[in-house]
């Protein structure tokens, strides 16, 4: 039973990562429409930043850590400014392919500038094993926990009161609408990239923690969609569930199972909720019209 | 610039003009002359660098017809019927697997092995398409996505059960006496091939049937208020759609020679589908482009990267020790040109050329 523990957590610390990740995809496509493929290179962006910041700039981690978020911020903004501004109304599967091709230059782009290899950080957040109730937990693992659960909360104040998060809402809920009312759309879309980029930077940072940087990063990053999708595609707590869920499903299989299998149990649960319930566990039912 | 079709008859013809059956001539003999362009390295007796030539050979081209053929049946899926699936390097492993079991392991003859691995697919096919009757757009794609990995866990276990990690080896496979065991003789088979798939194709689109699912793509509902049975014609195009791609997977591991489950990952599908979306979804002549482009442009970039001389400033080094890296930025660049400035892809630029040149100088 203590091993069952012991996945769970380990489980719910890998899963607050996805849950980041899907959190930054949800707050793209719910006020863009943006369906981001390249959402996995951004986890591995930020981990590469990261470890830029630490071994190449010689920061300490708590100001490497910010300038990596900061410089994603940038990225994501410019990203939407350059690339999605001009696209704003073409088909879903034009601009999923142009995410495609993101995906593909951000992933040359990093080998060409930090190479193929694998990397370790020089040094990393505190990792000493804590004992709770009996379980060993790491640091590292709160830390992670930790950091989504401040992350949910400051997203939660953010749409609720600030006027900015007010000014995303009504967007995502109507766009003409809201621009009507004197929102500026543009702006709500560059923020929204913004923000949906440096979460999933800061879900790269946190695996470059807890474990190698390498380009391979990106296929951990793709577990974002199962976890937004379970979630209802469109709800913020539901992406942060979804990734719980994910994780732990995903270190449950790896413990009982076999590491190979995972995904099967992964995406077997995505299936049997998808048929179900296609909306989602926090979704809402859409109905047709002719 | 052809007629009005008043008909469903004239709709179905083939040849239905003078200059079609010109332009079909022209493309058979050139289809027959490039071997003999590639292996010789010379067109018509002038000599050509391998950089003129962009680097591409024989095998290039065999894989591209591969691709071509593989990205019309996607197409018919994605592009025609309106399923976004994810499905098709699991279709693809699919008819790795069957070969595997009836050409490799039972000795069954080649053409066979082929027509069961698509029976197979189309099993599996019409499997991947259930969620269908119940999923919509999005989540379709992500079940999709759960069927894939499932697919590929069978794949493995197979794999590591019969084979281990080397991955499973093909003969070069025989076709009634006539072994197919060097590039211009699959060459001979693989342009075959694509013909017959694309003719089926083409005949399939210009029939009730195709008609029916454009119907559903373009509205479902409406579809099924007209008398379309849209359950069923959604499990066909599945099931359609896997048939010709599990016996293309077959062909794929044949020519090969060897393949291994981490060959079907996700981004052999992505590639799949950047084929069809940059060529033009819903355009046959457009998975051809697509496929084309997809398969040979990155040997050409690559071979582009690597002739810059090492001394060019900055960029030289860069160039030669990251061709890979190179070839992708520019695709990725290309794609978003193209996304950007004709979302029809590579079908829409050759049609707006076609009709410029037709109706010059009254075009726009």
């Amino acid at each position: 039973m203590a091993a069952f523990f012991q996945y769970v957590i380990g489980g719910l610390a890998v899963g607050s990562i996805y849950g980041l990740v899907a959190l930054g995809f949800v707050l793209i496509f719910k006020s863009t429409d943006v369906f981001n493929f390249a959402q996995g290179d951004l986890l591995t962006l930020g981990a590469y930043l990261l470890f830029a910041g630490v071994a190449n700039w010689k920061l300490p981690m708590i100001p490497a850590i910010l300038v990596s978020l900061v410089i994603a911020l940038v990225i994501g903004v410019a990203m939407q400014v350059i690339v999605f501004r001009p696209m704003i109304g073409k088909p879903l599967l034009t601009v999923v392919m142009v995410t495609i091709a993101l995906s593909l230059i951000i992933k040359a782009l990093i080998q060409v500038i930090f190479g193929t290899t694998e990397k370790t950080l020089p040094h990393q957040l505190p990792n000493d094993p804590v004992h709770i109730l009996g379980l060993k937990v790491s640091e590292l693992e709160l830390i992670t926990m930790g950091v989504t659960a401040l992350c949910v909360l400051a997203f939660a104040l953010f749409f609720r009161r600030s006027k900015l998060g007010l000014q995303m809402r009504a967007t995502a809920e109507n766009v003409e609408a809201s621009m009507l009312s004197g929102i500026d759309a543009n702006r709500v879309f560059m923020v929204a990239f913004g923000l949906g980029t440096a979460i999933a930077a800061l879900g790269g940072v946190l695996m470059a923690n807890l474990q190698t940087v390498t380009p391979q990063l990106s296929a951990l990053g793709l577990l974002a969609f199962p976890a937004a999708v379970l979630g209802g595609l469109t709800s913020i707590p539901g992406a942060i569930v979804g990734g719980l869920l994910i994780g732990v499903i995903q270190q449950l299989a790896t413990g009982y199972v076999s590491g190979q299998s995972a995904n099967v149990f992964v995406y077997g649960v995505l299936l049997a909720v998808l048929l179900i319930r296609p909306w989602g566990i926090f979704g809402r039912p859409t109905v047709a019209r002719v | 610039m052809s007629r009005m079709h008043t008909n469903y008859r004239q709709n179905m013809r083939l040849l239905s003009s003078r200059s079609r059956v010109f332009w079909l001539l022209v493309l058979v003999a050139a289809l027959w002359y490039l071997p003999s362009v590639l292996n010789n390295r010379m067109i018509f007796g002038y000599g050509l660098t391998d950089t003129q030539l962009l680097g591409v050979g024989l095998p290039q081209v065999n894989f591209a017809l591969i691709a071509v053929m593989a990205a019309v049946a996607l197409n018919l899926l994605v592009g025609y019927t309106g399923l976004l699936s994810l499905g098709h390097a699991a279709f693809f492993s699919v008819g790795a697997i069957t070969s595997a079991v009836l050409g490799v392991q039972h000795d069954l003859p080649f053409p066979l092995v082929i027509l069961a691995s698509g029976c197979a697919g189309a099993v599996v096919g019409a499997f991947f398409g259930l969620p269908s009757l119940r999923l919509r757009g999005l989540y379709l794609l992500l079940s999709t996505l759960a069927l894939h990995f499932i697919a590929l866990y069978v794949f493995l276990t197979y794999q590591t059960h019969n084979y281990g990690p080397a991955g499973i080896t093909y003969d070069a496979p025989s076709i009634f006496g006539w072994t197919v065991d060097n590039d211009d003789r699959w060459y001979t088979l693989l342009v075959i091939l694509a013909g017959v798939v694309l003719l089926l194709a083409r005949n399939l689109l210009a029939m009730r049937e195709g008609r029916a699912l454009v119907a559903i793509r373009d509205h479902d509902v409406a579809a099924g208020s007209l008398g379309i049975p849209v359950g069923r014609q959604r499990i066909k195009a599945f099931a359609m759609t896997s048939f010709i791609t599990s016996a293309v997977g077959a062909l794929y591991v044949y020519y090969l020679g060897n393949t291994s489950s981490d060959a079907y990952s996700l981004d052999f599908v992505i590639n799949y589908f950047a084929i069809i979306i940059i060529g033009g979804l819903g355009s046959l002549s457009g998975s051809v482009f697509g496929a084309l482009l997809w398969t040979l442009l990155p040997q050409a970039l690559q071979t582009l990267s690597g002739s810059v001389s090492p001394d060019t400033f900055v960029v030289g080094n860069l160039l030669n020790n990251y061709q890979g890296q190179t070839a992708n930025i520019v695709l990725g660049l290309l794609i978003i040109a193209i996304m950007l400035f004709k979302p029809t892809g590579l079908s829409g630029i050759w049609l707006g050329i076609k009709r410029g040149v037709v109706r010059w100088p009254y075009s726009s």
